[in-house]
């Protein structure tokens, strides 16, 4: 069975999961991200990306953990 | 020195003398001297005598914006909001999922066995560090996340293991041999990563429930612990790679950590600071960026 989809906060999710987040909102907790995983990249809702944006403008996600190479066009492994 | 330091290395991380009174120790430096106190907590039983003074010869050229008191300062404005913090653990799964890749499709095409095995262990060890983030978000906070998306979120790991037999991920960009080059960019990198725990965790005590704060803190124990290993065997390799061959360490080294210095200041955007007085005195753009904030 395909569950039916809805939009919260410009991002699509399941009724189920629309359910869950008007749940949580109800309990009044603070901290609460919304979002999705499109292609395996994690898509957030607006509220999440607003956060971000307030404090860090024109960024990309700071203090980012970074474990490889950065730069693919690395040295030949030769030299 | 060994003949062969990277032999010295062995899989058991005991043996590199990194434990729970490591973050105490590293905690105590000054933000300034912490890049260097990293590498040397991480190199504790190791001799890699080239490698440091490149690294060292680098800290000068180039001193990164990461180990200064402004960067930590921003974390610790940025961390005390929930929300914030939350997010950030979800991005740093992602891109210890994506890291892990790279490293995977590297250690497939590595043409020796020797640094095979320790690139799958490190692409390992991250596929792990993507879920050991989402631990920390449920610890942290519980029901942030509505439970689909959160199920969802599991698959930032690519869910490697040491029984897989390596092969590069279709399309990578790094499926190629790796040279000594991806090394020091890896280790630079995983310096920053290490003091990002250092602050990360008395931020995430802060936001977690204190039922949950002795598990979260065990957590981000063994991460650190494995980034100083990553720091560790990558400098083994540089070693060993620097002695047999023709390449100028410190300039690579000096170049990567330019490199990475404003991938850094990039990530910060608007918040980009001018790191010190020594480094604007030497940087044009440094001081630009002065005087775009001054106007």
């Amino acid at each position: 069975m395909t569950e039916k989809m809805t939009v919260v906060d410009n991002v699509h999710v399941s009724e189920t999961t629309r359910d869950a987040v008007q749940n949580l909102q109800g309990q009044g907790r603070k901290v609460q991200v919304i979002g999705r995983l499109v292609n395996g990249k994690v898509e957030l809702d607006h509220a999440s990306l607003n956060e971000m944006a307030k404090k860090f403008p024109n960024a990309e996600m700071a203090f980012v953990a970074v474990n490889a190479p950065f730069d693919p066009n690395s040295v030949a492994p030769s030299t | 020195m060994p003949s062969d330091v990277t032999e010295s290395l062995a899989p058991s991380r005991s043996r590199l003398g990194i434990d729970d009174e490591t973050y105490t120790q590293l905690s105590r430096v000054p933000y300034g001297e912490r890049v260097a106190a990293v590498a040397r907590a991480a190199l504790a039983r190791l001799d890699c005598p080239q490698y440091l003074s490149a690294l060292d010869n680098a800290l000068i050229e180039e001193p990164p914006p990461f180990g200064t008191d402004a960067y930590a300062d921003i974390y610790c404005e940025a961390s005390q909001d929930g929300q914030w913090m939350a997010v950030s653990l979800i991005t740093n799964a992602e891109r210890e999922g994506d890291g892990a890749k790279r490293l995977w499709s590297l250690g497939a095409c590595s043409d020796d066995e020797n640094e095979q095995q320790q690139l799958k262990r490190h692409a390992v060890d991250e596929s792990r560090h993507a879920l050991a983030y989402l631990a920390l978000l449920d610890l942290t906070f519980p029901d942030a996340t509505s439970p689909a998306f959160r199920k969802e979120l599991n698959a930032l790991s690519p869910g490697f293991s040491m029984d897989q037999p390596l092969c590069a991920v279709e399309g990578s960009p790094y499926a190629k041999l790796p040279s000594i080059d991806d090394f020091v960019q890896m280790n630079i990198a995983e310096i920053r990563t290490a003091l990002h725990h250092l602050m990360q965790r008395p931020a995430l005590a802060t936001h977690c429930p204190p039922d949950n704060r002795s598990r979260a803190r065990s957590i981000q124990q063994s991460l650190l612990q494995d980034e100083l290993y990553h720091v560790a065997y990558t400098a083994a390799l540089i070693e060993r790679r620097a002695q047999s061959g023709r390449l100028n360490l410190a300039e690579l080294f000096t170049r990567r950590f330019h490199d990475f210095n404003l991938i850094t200041l990039e990530e910060l955007g608007d918040r980009r600071f001018d790191c010190s007085l020594a480094c604007c005195a030497k940087r044009p753009w440094c001081r630009a960026k002065a005087h775009i904030s001054d106007a």
